[in-house]
């Protein structure tokens, strides 16, 4: 075949018109080789996403204010529904401080830092608060006047102790207030299943869910602010009822640091270092002997002992986002379910279809303009070859053998630069698609901070008093509890959609080679009908 | 069988249509082992002739027969490829490609099976008097004189039965041009039909049959 053997000749000898060409298709075979892949990353990672997310959330009254909390019964009810892979729930009750522990006081812990004494000067009081003689009273007196001036009050006075996990979880919470004259001075809280235990607690063995004794575990700095040690007891009481007594023995020491959490420092209770933790059977045994001890309370009798209750934070998983879809459907009217993981992946979605969006775009411009500049080229070099045409013609070569020899020519530039632009597309759509992504989480995590403003709370920062009661004591330690939850299915929760490895596929390279077709295509049939159309005799005579 | 190799009958061309006849009403007849000269004034038409015998253009009126049949029915590619060889005034070879390469590509187009087709071709360059540095080296970095000749070992590499050369030793020295005119003759030897244009008499000379081209006025 020396069409072939002419045409690979032409190639090599022709190299400056080649080169154009080639150049011409390497561009257009990157660009759209990294347009397809992302179209294509996009697409697997949607779907791949709805399939295997695995989704942690939470059940919220729809109206805060007027149902602010769920009942454990309600929660386990909802837990029942088939598409419920694995629930998991958290409670917590506020006690006060009884003999032989003091709280660690908030403002006293308070770190100054700089931006704060420039703000604000010393906190002058902060350093006396130490000693146990003057705390009690100090936290009582100046607790709540130091924090309406703290700037940084973090998300609404939810309690952020505990978890370990990413900054992105947004927790919105069975906001609840306290009765104002209520001191809380400890969160006890106990986990309804042991793998739901945070990691600092779990990695220490002492708390089983079955145990009924009422070992604890409490922080580094409560234990040394305390002179406690493991093995030493201490009595907590009802923050309604004085006389409702339970002994504690210290059966573990965490270290708060470890939460990697900023410390609220909202109220005591609130505060990490003044997390107590206990098995959820010691819990039960707890709130059943409350009830007992203080039974049928009035609303508003204040000076009524009320019995401890607990504030149930439930934790629901769904194996995928169509198990979760149809979860949130059959919840009705009053119930809404939240999870941080599905406001992330569908921020990533849409975010993602606007990439898609724009990838789709770029191809058809890319298509339109490369096969343009194709015409162009390949016009002006069949012009230049008029001679070549006339001179094959007129020592007897067939006109449809020329034009094949054109084509193989053009065919074998174009799938040169498209194999190794697809190459470099193939290599640089990962970076590209991956820093695109990177873009969307970065901007995803602006967006989730910014929804982490206080809203629910509209009167928290404005109504506060010197007075620590009139303080809303936020809730327990739930948004903690739910963190470390997540925490522990950070990996499929936190870091989706962080990198791709690859985002050239055999589909992407299916449509490149119909790409390339279509561009040879494109490109030969200019030079198809100029050969067609050209009469050699010009050539024999000289004559243009 | 006709006993001419070519036969022209009432052969008239025109360039524009309607126009004035360039060639008009021209009776030729060709031998094999003979050489023609085709001579005449500068705008005669010798050209136009040979592109007419050659295929290139078409007879506004008349026709051209090869072997006894119209060359208009037979395909024109083949008649091109195999059975006539052209040596253009203007040589037309391929720039992209190397004297050899050249000589090898009508070789390959003619379809015919020639083995050694490289070896061939060098011998044919040989005779014809280029220099072995000058075989691969491409055409446009040759002297005109050595275009020509490639042109000429070109038309001959695939043993057509007719050879129309137009002015194929314009550009050539004496010593070269009688070269070129023994393997000619030594063509005609061989039964092939050779058929000249020239300005030159000793071309004239070395022919067997003239013909003068007349201008049309
Ligand atoms: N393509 C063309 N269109 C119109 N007229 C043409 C064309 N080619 C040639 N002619 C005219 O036809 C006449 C014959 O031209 P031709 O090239 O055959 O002359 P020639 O005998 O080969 O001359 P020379 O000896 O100079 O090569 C000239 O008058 C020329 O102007
Ligand atoms: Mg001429």
């Amino acid at each position: 075949m020396y069409v072939i053997k002419n045409a690979f000749r032409c190639i090599s000898r022709a190299k400056g018109r080649n080169v154009l060409i080639g150049l011409v298709v390497l561009l257009l075979s990157v660009s759209s080789c990294i347009g397809l892949s992302i179209k294509e990353a996009n697409r697997t990672l949607k779907k791949q996403y709805a399939d295997d997310m695995e989704i942690t959330a939470t059940v919220n009254p729809k109206d805060m204010r007027k149902n602010r909390n769920i009942s454990l019964d309600k929660l386990t009810e909802l837990s029942n529904s088939e598409f419920v892979k694995e629930f998991n729930y958290s409670s917590s009750v506020y006690f006060a401080a009884g003999d032989g522990i003091e709280p660690l006081d908030v403002a006293g812990s308070f770190k100054q830092n700089k931006d704060f004494k420039d703000k604000y000067g010393d906190v002058k009081n902060g350093e006396t608060r130490t000693t146990t003689e003057t705390q009690t009273e100090s936290s009582e007196s100046s607790t709540g006047s130091e924090n309406s001036e703290f700037p940084e009050k973090p998300e609404g006075g939810f309690p952020t102790g505990g978890g370990q996990s990413g900054n992105k979880t947004f927790i919105t919470n069975n906001n609840f207030f306290f009765n104002m004259a209520s001191m809380n001075d400890f969160t006890v809280t106990a986990y309804n299943s042991d793998t739901s235990l945070p990691e600092y607690i779990s990695s220490l063995g002492v708390i089983t869910s079955s145990d009924e004794n009422l070992n604890c575990v409490i922080s580094k700095s409560l234990a040394e602010e305390n002179e406690l040690e493991i093995g030493s007891t201490f009595t907590l009481k009802n923050p309604d009822n004085e006389e409702e007594v339970y002994a504690f023995t210290v059966a573990g020491v965490f270290d708060s640091s470890e939460t990697d959490e900023s410390q609220d420092t909202s109220s005591n209770a609130s505060f990490t270092d003044n997390y107590i933790y206990i098995s959820s059977a010691a819990m039960e045994k707890i709130l059943l002997s409350s009830a007992e001890t203080n039974p049928e309370t009035t609303e508003d009798s204040e000076e009524t002992a009320k019995a401890l209750t607990a504030n149930y934070k439930g934790t629901f998983i769904f194996a995928n986002l169509d198990n979760y879809n149809k979860f949130s459907e059959s919840l009705g009217d009053d119930y809404t379910l939240v999870s941080s993981d599905v406001s992330n992946y569908e921020q990533s979605i849409s975010q993602l279809e606007t990439l898609g969006k724009y990838a789709t775009y770029f191809l058809i411009v890319i298509f339109i303009i490369g096969a343009f500049v194709l015409i162009i080229i390949n016009l002006f070099s069949i012009r230049n070859r008029k001679y070549e045409i006339g001179v094959l013609t007129a020592i007897g070569m067939k006109k449809w053998k020329v034009a094949t020899q054109f084509v193989i020519e053009l065919f074998v530039v174009t799938f040169a630069a498209l194999i190794i632009g697809s190459t470099i597309g193939s290599v640089a759509s990962v970076p590209v698609t991956n820093s695109l992504l990177v873009t969307i989480n970065s901007e995803e995590k602006t967006e989730s901070e910014t929804s982490k403003q206080p809203g629910d709370f509209p009167a928290t920062d404005g109504n506060i008093s010197g007075d620590v009661s009139g303080k809303m004591t936020p809730p327990g330690g739930f948004g903690g509890d739910f963190k470390q939850m997540i925490g522990d299915f950070e990996g499929n929760v936190n870091n989706y959609i962080i990198s791709i490895s690859s985002a050239t596929d055999m589909t992407v390279i299916l449509q490149m080679i119909l790409v390339g077709m279509g561009l040879t295509l494109v490109s030969s049939a200019a030079a198809v009908t100029f050969v067609m159309r050209y009469e050699p005799l010009k050539i024999l005579n000289n004559r243009d | 069988m006709s006993e001419y190799v070519l036969e022209l009958k009432d052969l008239c061309y025109s360039y524009v249509k309607g126009g004035k006849n360039i060639i008009d009403g021209l009776n030729l007849t060709f031998e094999k082992g003979k050489i023609y000269a085709i001579v005449g004034k500068s705008g005669a038409g010798k050209t136009t002739l040979l592109s007419l015998l050659s295929g290139l253009a078409k007879p506004t009126s008349g026709e051209i027969l090869f072997n006894g049949s119209d060359i208009a029915k037979i395909n024109k590619y083949n008649y091109r490829s195999k059975l006539v060889g052209v040596v253009f005034q203007s040589f037309n070879l391929l720039p992209y490609l190397s004297a050899t390469e050249n000589v090898m590509l009508s070789m390959d187009i003619s379809g015919k099976k020639i083995k050694n087709k490289k070896e061939l071709a060098k011998k044919l360059l040989e005779k014809v008097n280029l220099e072995e540095e000058d075989l691969n080296r491409g055409i446009l970095k040759l002297s005109g004189g050595q275009q020509q000749r490639v042109a000429i070992a070109r038309a001959l590499s695939y043993e057509p039965d007719i050879i129309f050369a137009d002015e194929p030793t314009g550009n050539l020295d004496i010593d070269t041009q009688n070269d070129i005119m023994k393997i000619l003759r030594t063509l005609a030897n061989e039964g092939k039909c050779i058929i000249i244009v020239t300005h030159s008499p000793d071309v004239s000379k070395l022919s067997d049959v003239i013909y003068e081209l007349k201008t049309i006025k």
